[in-house]
């Protein structure tokens, strides 16, 4: 079902947001250990592959695939870490399916975006929580550390719908999006382009 | 009689959101063993036609497509594109984006493993596809550290390992300088010599093309077939009016045009240079009146002092010291990879050179006000695409107006702006696609917009990276005729070219450029005559001067531009 | 003829000589052996645990696998360091109402450090290089393209999908190009300059979706180019590099297994 030009797009967006990636993995890194309170804040620079790619196809499985390969070639570049880039890469794109599979993946409003980036943040946020063991926080800090964990994604999640509705306009994706809304009222034959799938 | 290999029937293809369809009708029939050259202006939907043969339009690019495509007995509408590929292979014009491995043999075994053949079977093709191309001793190497022809002559290995019956090639050396092209047309040779493959050509270098094909077909403007026939017949018989659509004819055939409106006739129409001498020598011909006047100089708009580039270990720019004087028509030429690019982008600015080694029309070069450079200097890259900022035609001419008001400095209000872009969308032919995004135009429109977005600017300098390839004949004599009206009207023109006719039509001074020094600079007409300097640095003369050198009256042997023959009566 | 040239050709990713024992193993045997570790290791809150998989992740990085220069100052520089840092941090950060009191470190004001938040500190700092340290045995001993196609021999993962990854390498370095040309386009057009951290900020998001453009244009044509080479022609395709799951895998998994178990069980016991 996913025809080599829609796969070899979702790779090219997960390239480029791998790169921030490896970027983000540095600072990442600092933050951790000067400020851990601030963590969080960083954090939702890995929903950027997965939030670009459906915000621009919208189509089942676009997520995982940007969110991996994004991961995949952030840990190109630092070869050691791979295991963390593509455990990342892969929670974050099957949690940014979730919400989209819901609805059949005929349902892409943006408050479907920003309520599940909020609520993704925190279950994230929860994840690091047990790792970390921030339980010996004192009462606001732990406000603070969870919060940034919800407040993150919902930003990146602005900074990919952003880009995103940039690149839909250059027309890159044209033939390969869905619509907006096929729900059952509008039904599958609205689709932008028909286009018969090359090689199942 | 053969069997036909490919057959297209009364094909229209309309891309999505288009009104027009381009195809509109193309008919061709491929016989098996047969090469068929496709000819046509720029924009009539040629590479449209080729992705339509694999079924790659509208299997994988959308649009619409009438007619019926037919190879080896498949209908290309009910397959799709890689179960065509059993059929037909392709080989398109940008070499990096047909690269999906990370070795040279990787890359060949590729389409192979994909058709699930054994491994024993995958690397023996992969070994003849490769010897044949001349690129088995490289086999480990990593396609990036490939020259750019090295890179396309891996494209057709990839292409000839999978065996198929149909083989096409859009514009397959549009990319290449003159030896990576000769490479590439050495290894064509080769492939077609024993006619057991049939071979459809898409390419504006008719002069490189037509000693391999056996058919010419010609689309017209509207993309139907015009002219279909041996290479004789269809150019021989239709001169005039392949001519008059703006379609590139052989050299050869142009000058003997050009003789006959002046009134000399060679009693036959050559196709080949060596016809052309050939005619020309059992004709008789009057003393050619070669205009040499050169112009004054102007005063000194841009100097270079020492320029020394680098990047990493590598030295792209070694010491180079160049005036450049007002009114000047300066062409750069040299082998791929000389430092061209890397000289003539930093001599506008455009890549910052180091400080103080460039004045540009009374700034440094190296500056940061990037609005001040491009008052200066406009620029046209050697890739269109890379210079797209905005999100349609009409948007993209109307930036730089939007930036630097008009060429006082005066800002421009809307109306005045859409009018300029107006006029300028009609000089490039692109009025009717002024709502489309930049990306989706064909190749030559894309490079007429960018040379567009430079001009309308209208800045005293105006520099071009490779400014025609890839147009049709018509647009580049629009193209270099808008140049060198410009530099009439006072401005200063620096082109990087391999095209060598253009260059000694058009420049009026040459520097050539060898591992980015200066190897030689002087008039044209002194450059091009240096046979030894040319050969030196990869280099030919153009195909008029070397035609002409055969003559036996010398006075002939001066001659190197189309404008140099016998002025056409009235 | 040919059989003999097939083997001088294989890169040298898998050429079987002179390659360290860890690095032979398939890299989803390194991933099974350590996950259930690492995930172990989250739950843990003392020192001992952590700082034991530290020394069975360093022994067996140090004796397994190819050491360079850099691999050395990851291990030996930069982890001892990246510990030392977040056991001072996370100290200063723990909230110390409800722990041990007895040592007192510093007094500023009502602020008061004691050595037991330190220890906290570094229980959480040694847990996360504990993991850090065990995800290297696979980090360091597999190629990502090793691990693509060993996920789709052996999980299941659509091969198109895993060639669309692999090919997805060959973007790297086209980004940094295409960057560099965007900048200059950006130039040439005279587009708006200024200098300072905000002009700078604006320039890099006005890059970001020419540059993703590009990309995926660029995408785009190699997809062509790969469709036209009859990519996903047949549910399967031939495979010249085999990353088989062996033997010695199955008992590197089960080893390592029963060696956590042992040290978790004993740790607790003891
Ligand atoms: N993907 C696309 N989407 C929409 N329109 C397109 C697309 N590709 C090409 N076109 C349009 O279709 C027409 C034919 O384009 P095509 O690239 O086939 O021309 P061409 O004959 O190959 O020209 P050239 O010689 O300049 O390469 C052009 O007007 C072009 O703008
Ligand atoms: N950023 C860079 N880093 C390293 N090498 C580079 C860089 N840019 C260019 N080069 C190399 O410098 C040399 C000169 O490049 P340049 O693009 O100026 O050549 P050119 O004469 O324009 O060639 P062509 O005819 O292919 O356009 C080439 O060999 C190129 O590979
Ligand atoms: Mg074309
Ligand atoms: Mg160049």
């Amino acid at each position: 079902m996913f025809s080599t030009r829609l796969l070899m797009t979702c790779a090219a967006i997960g390239v480029g947001s791998g790169i921030v990636f490896t970027v983000a993995g540095f600072v990442n890194g600092i933050v951790a250990a000067a400020a851990p309170i601030v963590y969080g804040l960083s954090i939702g620079v890995y929903f950027l592959p997965g939030v670009i790619a459906q915000s621009l196809l919208r189509r089942p499985g676009v997520a995982l695939i940007t969110s991996l390969i994004a991961g995949l070639v952030g840990s190109a570049v630092n070869p050691a870490f791979i295991m963390r880039y593509l455990a990342t890469g892969l929670a974050i794109g099957l949690l940014q399916e979730l919400p989209f599979a819901v609805s059949k993946y005929r349902y892409w409003r943006a408050w479907v975006f920003y309520v599940s980036a909020a609520v993704m943040g925190v279950v994230f946020g929860g994840g690091v929580f047990i790792a970390v063991g921030m339980e010996h926080f004192v009462g606001w800090a732990n406000l603070v550390y969870f919060g940034l964990f919800a407040v993150s994604p919902v930003l990146f999640t602005w900074l990919g719908r952003v880009i995103a509705a940039g690149l839909n306009k250059t027309g890159v994706a044209r033939g390969i999006q869905h619509d907006v809304d096929r729900r059952s009222h509008s039904s599958g034959s609205r689709r932008a382009h028909p286009l018969p799938m090359t090689a199942a | 009689m053969p069997a036909t290999a490919l057959t297209l029937d009364q094909v229209r293809i309309r891309h999505a959101d288009r009104s027009a369809h381009t195809p509109d009708g193309v008919t061709l029939h491929v016989d098996s063993g047969e090469v068929v050259l496709l000819l046509g202006p720029s924009g009539c939907g040629k590479s449209t036609a080729a992705l339509a043969m694999n079924g790659l339009v509208p299997h994988a690019i959308p649009a619409d497509l009438e007619g019926s495509v037919t190879v080896c007995g498949v209908d290309a509408a009910r397959s799709t594109t890689a179960q065509l590929a059993e059929h037909v292979a392709m080989v398109f014009q940008d070499p990096d984006a047909q690269i999906v491995t990370e070795s040279v043999l990787d890359d060949v075994c590729f389409a192979l493993e994909n058709m699930l053949l054994p491994v024993d079977e995958v690397l023996a093709r992969a070994e003849s596809a490769l010897r044949t191309v001349g690129l088995w001793h490289r086999r480990d190497d990593s396609p990036d550290v490939l020259s750019g022809g090295a890179r396309q002559r891996l494209a057709i290995a990839c292409a000839l390992a999978m065996r198929t019956a149909v083989l096409v090639l859009d514009e397959p050396t549009a990319n290449l300088d003159p030896s990576g092209s000769a490479d590439v047309y050495a290894v064509l040779r080769r492939v077609v010599a024993d006619g057991t493959r049939s071979v459809v050509l898409i390419e504006h270098d008719v002069d490189a093309a037509l000693p391999i094909v056996d058919r010419v077909v010609v689309l017209d403007r509207e993309g139907r077939t015009a002219f279909s026939g041996t290479p004789r017949d269809v150019i021989a018989g239709h001169a005039d009016e392949i001519a008059s659509l703006g379609v590139w004819l052989p050299t050869a055939t142009a000058v003997a045009q050009r003789l006959a409106s002046a009134g000399i006739d060679l009693g036959t129409v050559p196709l080949t240079m060596p016809e052309l001498t050939e005619a020309m020598r059992n004709t008789d011909l009057p003393e050619p009146s070669v205009d040499v006047t050169e112009r004054p100089h102007g005063e000194r708009l841009i100097s270079i002092r020492d320029l020394t580039v680098s990047r990493g270990e590598r030295t792209l720019l070694d010491r180079v010291s160049l005036d450049v004087h007002t009114g000047d028509f300066l062409a750069i030429i040299g082998a791929n990879g000389a430092g061209k690019t890397t000289l003539i982008q930093a001599m506008t600015g455009i890549a910052r050179p180091p400080k103080r080694h460039v004045e540009l029309a009374g700034i440094d070069a190296a500056t940061r006000d990037t609005r001040a450079l491009a008052q200066r200097a406009g620029f046209v890259f050697q890739n269109p695409e890379h210079q797209f900022v905005a999100n349609s035609v009409a948007d993209e001419l109307a930036y730089g107006l939007h930036v630097h008001g008009a060429s006082s400095g005066r800002r421009l209000d809307d109306a005045e702006i859409a009018e300029r872009v107006e006029r300028m969308l009609a000089r490039l032919g692109l009025s009717e696609h002024r709502d489309v995004h930049p990306f989706l135009l064909s190749g030559g429109q894309k490079r007429r917009l960018s040379v567009g977005t430079a001009l309308i600017v209208g800045a005293p300098i105006l520099a071009l990276d490779e400014p025609t390839f890839g147009q049709d004949r018509e647009r580049a004599d629009e193209l270099m005729a808008m140049l060198s009206d410009l530099r009439d009207a006072g401005s200063t023109i620096i082109v990087v070219s391999h095209d060598m006719q253009l260059v000694a039509e058009y420049a009026s001074r040459v520097v050539v450029l060898a591992d980015g020094a200066i190897a030689a600079d002087g008039p044209t007409g002194s450059i091009l005559s240096d046979n030894t300097l040319l050969q030196r640095n990869s280099l030919r003369q153009p195909p008029l001067a070397r035609a002409m050198s055969e003559l036996a009256d010398p006075a002939w042997h001066r001659v190197t531009r189309l404008a140099d023959l016998p002025e056409p009566l009235r | 003829m040919t059989g003999t040239d097939a083997a001088q050709t294989r890169p040298a990713a898998t050429r079987p000589a002179a390659r360290r024992s860890l690095q032979t193993l398939n890299p989803l045997a390194t991933i099974a052996a350590t996950l259930p570790v690492i995930v172990v290791l989250v739950f843990t809150r003392d020192i001992l645990t952590p700082a034991v998989f530290i020394g069975i992740a360093y022994l067996l990085l140090l004796t397994g696998t190819r050491m360079t220069s850099r691999r050395l100052i990851l291990l030996l520089v930069a982890l001892p360091v990246a510990a030392a840092v977040l056991t001072v941090g996370f100290g200063l950060w723990t909230d110390s109402s409800d722990l041990d009191h007895s040592v007192e470190l510093l007094r500023i004001g009502d602020y008061r450090l004691f050595l037991s938040a330190f220890e906290v500190g570094a229980a959480t700092a040694l847990r996360l290089v504990s993991i850090l340290s065990l995800a290297l045995l696979t980090g360091l001993t597999s190629s990502g393209p090793d691990m693509v196609r060993s996920a789709v021999a052996h999980l299941r993962v659509p091969y198109r999908v895993g060639y669309a990854a692999l090919a997805s390498y060959r973007f790297v370095p086209r980004f940094r190009y295409e960057l560099d040309v965007i900048r200059k386009a950006h130039r040439a057009r005279g587009a708006r300059g200024g200098r300072g951290p905000i002009a700078a900020l604006r320039r890099t998001i006005g890059y970001i979706v020419p540059l993703l453009a590009s990309a995926i244009r660029h995408a785009e044509r190699v997809s062509l180019s790969m469709d036209a080479r009859a990519f996903g022609a047949h549910p399967t395709r031939t495979e010249r590099y085999e990353v088989p799951l062996r033997v010695r895998d199955v008992v590197f998994v089960v080893v390592l297994w029963v060696v956590a178990a042992v040290t978790i069980i004993g740790i607790r016991i003891l």
